[in-house]
């Protein structure tokens, strides 16, 4: 257990070494880490027979297509005329940021020649990148579309890995694991500050012939965070299914078994847990 | 010569690379490829594919092979192009909406990593570490570079050195990268794809100051937008470092802000343009481009050879 945990500490240090440019961090917040994603792939690649050096070059490129991602998900649309001049460049230092840290995952992997790494992960970002106009437009017909589409969106990348290192087992896993935390996540903004794209969505579907121009009622909102509920609870059932079948005897798997037990949807708890 | 007119002998593979772009921009979401190909459809000189092609014909030319190198590269531009219209907050390029002000800022960021993603995709069928070495460092180099302009806007004192290196960052690094990736991707030995490096490094470097010039001299309708928008935007070009050693206009060009009167910018310009610095910055490039050419001497003649001259010519000292 301890030995995971620094690996993860680790990790994090390479990563924030690697994603750190002095004048972005002027203007823009440190690169979210995701330390979900970050222990899936740790351990996914701790199950190959290849050398550390290998395996954190592997886990640093993938993490910085994810940063680059959810750096690149901050860029607002608000109207330049709205903008105060910071506003503005922080828009622009954001766009260019993203663009910085896809420029590293290439070149890390370009300068370790995996060409064909270099290619599942670029797939994987193609599709993500297709799912989330999916989810940005609210082109969803069905409630198995949206946590199709939401699953895309958070597992891709660590799917497409353990499709190309064949450990099928993780992609399951990695896929309602990650997509619990998204809906979780998701329940809690809009609990927070009424806003989410999943209720959004789900209010949508749930009652297509509303006058938009209305509020919802008390009732119509039980019935649509129920809905959330119900997608929690099934994305739930999944993930213990899923970890069921990995090894149980791993310390990263005992670690994820407590972590969705105790800690589901507090995500960046894990390098300080013991 | 028209510029086209120039590799004319080129177009069955230039629009074998237009079908492969927009065969390679079929999205399943309807949204990522309307915004995808519309910017497709905008057109452009591809001038960057035809980068490649004339230096693969240094090398063994299999179109079939130097079309991935040529396809990826134009894409690469065209990725970094949305996204550059999210930043400069642009709603029209090449006269046509740009993907941020038809759809907006969100569809705009989806279709630039879309786009960079299918790009690198294509990229991976050439199987030359070495071209992906070239590339990615060429990626981050034009990344690092746009970041640096917007660190060094209105930075008044600024030297000349911190100029040439945003400019090669900027717009030459792509230019070179094309010349000697097209070369690669045809088996050529190292001692011409870096003369081609050099070439397009150097090309890039003229092309660029002669871009810079332009902004004050040509007029509002060659240009598509009022002279002087790089300098009321704050960009410290080379003309303006070269004219701010005279301490007059120095103290004229310190007072540039983005929302000066249009009144008060034309006498900075006009200043500039009486001061020399442009006839300075000319010969600036026309340094750039003999050294394009002295590259050019080392490599086998033959038509490329002549026409990336022609081409070199052309853009380096071309009028809007």
């Amino acid at each position: 257990m301890l030995n995971s945990n620094k690996t993860l500490a680790e990790l994090k240090d390479m990563i924030e070494a690697k994603t750190h440019h002095p004048y972005l961090l002027q203007f823009l917040e440190k690169p979210f880490i995701d330390e979900n994603k970050l222990l899936l792939l740790l351990s996914i690649f701790e199950e190959l027979d290849i050398s550390p050096e290998e395996r954190d070059k592997y886990i640093l490129s993938a993490m910085l297509i994810q940063i680059a991602l959810d750096t690149h998900e901050k860029v607002t649309n608000k109207a330049a005329d709205e903008d105060s001049e910071g506003v503005l460049k922080n828009r622009q230092l954001t766009v260019l940021a993203g663009d910085y840290y896809s420029g590293l995952y290439y070149k890390l992997l370009a300068d370790i020649e995996n060409i064909s790494l270099i290619r599942v992960l670029a797939e994987a970002i193609k599709e993500i990148n297709e799912q989330k106009i999916v989810l940005y437009q609210r082109t969803i017909n069905e409630i198995s579309d949206l946590t199709d589409s939401l699953a895309a969106i958070e597992s891709s990348l660590i799917r497409k890995i353990a499709d190309s290192f064949q450990k099928p087992k993780w992609k399951e896993f990695s896929s309602s694991f990650l997509l619990l935390n998204r809906l979780i996540e998701e329940k809690n903004k809009y609990m927070e500050s009424g806003q989410s794209v999943i209720f959004d969505i789900l209010k949508k579907l749930s009652f297509p012939k509303r006058d938009k121009s209305k509020e919802l009622s008390p009732d119509q909102r039980k019935y649509v965070l129920n809905k959330i509920d119900h997608c929690i609870n099934q994305a739930r059932e999944a993930t213990f299914l899923a970890l069921d079948r990995l090894s149980p005897d791993g310390d990263l798997q005992r670690k994820l078994a407590s972590f969705i037990a105790g800690n589901i949807g507090t995500p960046n708890s894990l390098v300080e847990e013991g | 010569m028209k510029l086209k007119m120039m590799y004319s002998f080129l177009n069955t593979d230039l629009q074998l690379i237009e079908k492969e772009m927009e065969a390679t921009l079929q999205s399943d979401s309807h949204v990522l490829r309307q915004a995808s190909l519309h910017l497709l459809q905008a057109g452009g000189k591809r001038i960057r594919p035809v980068f490649v092609l004339l230096a693969a014909k240094f090398g063994d030319y299999d179109i079939n092979v130097v079309k991935k190198v040529a396809v990826a590269l134009e894409l690469i531009h065209m990725a970094s192009l949305v996204h550059d219209d999210v930043i400069d907050d642009s709603d029209l390029r090449r006269g046509a909406p740009t993907v941020k002000s038809k759809w907006d800022n969100r569809v705009a960021m989806y279709t630039g990593d879309y786009i960079f993603a299918r790009s690198l995709e294509i990229m991976t069928e050439v199987k030359k570490p070495l071209a992906h070495k070239i590339l990615s460092q060429t990626i981050l180099e034009v990344a690092v570079g746009e970041i640096e302009q917007i660190n060094q806007k209105y930075q008044f004192d600024q030297n000349i050195r911190t100029y040439y290196r945003r400019i090669k960052r900027k717009t030459a690094v792509l230019i070179a990268a094309s010349c000697q990736l097209g070369a690669i991707a045809a088996g050529v030995s190292s001692d011409i794809h870096i003369k081609l490096y050099k070439f397009g490094y150097n090309v890039g470097m003229a092309f660029q100051i002669t871009d810079d010039i332009l902004d004050f001299t040509a007029s509002e309708k060659e240009l598509g937008k009022p002279a002087g928008s790089d300098l009321r935007q704050g960009n410290i070009t080379l003309p303006v470092l070269l004219a701010m050693e005279d301490p007059a206009i120095k103290e004229m060009v310190l007072e540039i802000r983005e929302t000066m009167p249009q009144e008060e910018l034309s006498k900075v310009i006009e200043a500039i343009n009486g001061s020399g610095a442009i006839e300075r910055a000319s010969a600036v490039s026309e340094k750039y481009l003999n050294k394009a050419f002295a590259e050019l001497k080392g490599l086998p003649v033959n038509r490329a050879n002549k026409t990336l001259y022609e081409i070199a010519r052309f853009i380096g000292k071309r009028k809007y």
